[in-house]
């Protein structure tokens, strides 16, 4: 498909938006093998901040 | 401040602009002014999102925070993982496959080109006022520090800026943002350190985390659920996800440093690397401001961080009280330091009945010192009606002036300047894109040369620096309006959400119903903000989910229309 020009509305997005998907080969990460472990490697590492400042805040207060 | 922090300052700021000169040559076409040629690597894309989220106030403001609150502003951040991975997954493929330049284009080839200009309209003008903004407020406290005319500080940020931006455009803003970040970060390090090693020497790290969290500067969690509470786990954590899938998602000047990059998954990295390193950063810069507390409570703090302030109230009538107060305020300062050192005495005895002793007479002592400084911002007040008894914004910075070593002092203004140049960049080189691409290309002139779309480009970039400047420059004239600015932002990012929520998961709805619940969603914003004290960072979640909601009613009842037609 070509490139749409900036400002253009030749692009229709439903015809692209399928290739965006989480499973696209060309966009593997290069760590964890997949996005979907990426994500969850992100949001545990969330979960773990949070458990760690409670257990700071708790441990001087 | 000294000759060798003056030399580091300036060295700092010349390298900058000419860093962004270098990285910023050789852009021939707009895909290259305005999208570095989507040649990014992931971490330059990353520390570039995180270079524009930070203001200047950021590190100036946020340590000030946790002096005077603690550091449960770091919930507010909760959120923003979880809106990195959403929009990794969602906005960053489609914006890619479809090569925008600006989130707003994407709207018209999902809805129609009345909701792309809505929504750019919507950023322009949003975004510009807080343009104007982030040169002005660290413009002003650099003033008040420095001692230097307020219009010399904001040329100088703002007339750093116009010079890389207009000459290297994005490519520049992309690459300066790198190294301003990576100062940023060395400069706080620094800082950080210094505290520590400030610190009495009977007084270690876990010493200071004791009577930092025995104070109740170490408030990082709070579980319970309050909507007119600000800073919770709740409000972080839903609020604050609305907050940055709105930010990050529709605001063009973080959407366009996410479509610098080489492929989607060099955007996404540069998204995840932010949800994982935006808290704990945020939780460090807090840790320092309670760190600079505790080291005020062991040196005598001034009773008005504001020198200006301070000069002021000392020329006029109340000087020989407010002089009074201050000698008390030290005193009292002296009692409290003997008594802190004492409350980490019985710590180590672990004698629960003694520790609430200690813990007792600490917060006695701080009431009466509250009642002094309360006195004082009084007289302040008495001196000069106009007076600005907030002193957050200069606690950090007063630190930073009298107890840090020549050359680390120019370092950390360095990083407040280096800080206002990232985000203010970000910000005008989104402004001139949606300028040029999303009003000028789409309602002015359609078929240009690129040639004739890059000297636009250039001009619209120098244009919003110029317009930059000059509301700083007047800003302090605004008065309360300038208040009004701020919360002006916060009031239009919900309806956008919910305008790209619809475009991204709802397919069958369209255009015009999107377009009138964006102005229903922005009521209701407007109703919360005028009728109600929820906080503003719910304002996300309620204009979300009007526009939501009322796109579907109007595309339910247009549904029924048709059929009522048809049958």
């Amino acid at each position: 498909m070509a490139r749409p020009e900036a400002g253009s509305s030749n692009a229709n997005p439903e015809d692209v938006h399928p290739q965006g998907n989480i499973g696209d080969t060309a966009d593997r990460p290069p760590f964890f093998t997949s996005w979907s472990r990426v994500y969850t490697a992100v949001l545990a590492f969330l979960a773990l901040l949070i458990i760690l400042f409670y257990v700071f805040m708790k441990a001087f207060s | 401040m000294r000759t060798a922090d003056w030399v580091v300052l300036f060295v700092t700021l010349a390298s900058i602009v000419l860093y962004g000169i270098y990285k910023g040559r050789g852009s021939k076409n707009i895909r290259g002014y305005l999208l570095a040629d989507k040649r990014m690597r992931w971490y330059t894309v990353a520390l570039s999102i995180m270079a524009t989220q930070a203001s200047a106030i950021t590190f100036t403001s946020t340590p000030g925070q946790a002096y005077v609150d603690g550091m449960r502003f770091v919930q507010f951040y909760f959120g923003l993982p979880i809106a990195m991975v959403i929009l990794a997954i969602t906005a960053v493929p489609i914006f890619h496959r479809l090569n925008v330049y600006t989130a707003y284009e994407y709207l018209e080839q999902r809805f129609d080109v009345k909701t792309r200009t809505l929504t750019s309209v919507i950023f322009l003008v949003s975004r510009g006022l807080a343009a104007g903004m982030t040169i002005y407020a660290p413009s002003i406290i650099l003033s008040v520090m420095l001692g230097i005319d307020i219009r010399i500080t904001s040329t100088i940020i703002g007339g750093a800026i116009i010079i890389y931006t207009t000459s290297g455009g994005v490519k520049a803003v992309n690459w300066t943002d790198f190294q301003q970040m990576l100062i940023i970060m060395a400069g706080m390090v620094f800082a950080f350190a210094m505290v520590i090693h400030l610190l009495p020497e009977d007084i270690s790290f876990v010493d200071a985390l004791y009577v930092a969290g025995g104070l109740g500067k170490l408030n990082v969690i709070d579980f319970s659920f309050d909507l007119n509470n600000r800073y919770n786990f709740w409000s972080g954590i839903i609020g604050g996800a609305f907050v940055a899938l709105a930010y990050f998602g529709t605001d063009q000047s973080q959407v366009q440093r996410y479509l610098t990059g080489e492929s989607v998954t060099q955007s996404r990295l540069g998204l995840m690397f932010n949800g994982l390193a935006k808290v704990p950063m945020q939780f460090f810069i807090l840790l320092l401001g309670a760190m600079v507390f505790v080291f005020y409570q062991f040196t005598s703090p001034p009773l008005f961080f504001n020198p200006v302030e301070t000069a002021r109230v000392y020329s006029g009538q109340q000087a020989e009280e407010y002089r009074l107060l201050e000698s008390k305020y030290q005193e009292q300062a002296l009692r409290k330091s003997a008594a802190l050192r004492e409350y980490i005495r019985v710590q180590e005895t672990g004698d629960a009945l003694e520790i609430e002793a200690a813990r007792e007479k600490i917060r006695a002592i701080k009431r009466e010192s509250e009642g002094i400084r309360s006195a004082a911002l009084a007289l302040l007040k008495a001196a000069d009606h106009t007076a600005d008894t907030n002193d957050t914004n200069y606690i950090f910075l007063s630190f930073v002036m009298k107890y840090l070593p020549a050359g680390l002092v120019g370092l950390i203004f360095a990083c407040i300047f280096a800080a206002s140049m990232s985000s203010t960049s970000g910000e005008l080189s989104a402004l001139a894109t949606t300028t040029v691409v999303d009003v000028y290309k789409r309602h002015f002139k359609k078929d240009g040369t690129e040639r004739h779309y890059l000297v636009v480009s250039r001009f619209a970039m120098a244009l919003w620096g110029l317009y930059g400047i000059a509301f700083a420059q007047y800003a302090s004239r605004l008065g309360s309006l300038v208040e009004a600015v701020n919360i002006l932002g916060s009031l239009f990012y919900g309806t956008m959400l919910g305008v790209f929520l619809l475009a991204f998961y709802f397919k069958w709805v369209n255009g015009t119903a999107t377009f009138w619940a964006a102005f229903v969603g922005e009521a209701a914003v407007f109703g919360c903000f005028l009728f109600t004290d929820i906080s503003w960072l719910w304002y996300n979640v309620v204009g979300c989910g009007v526009v939501i909601g009322m796109a579907m009613l109007f595309m339910a009842i247009t549904r029924r229309r048709v059929e009522k037609k048809d049958g």
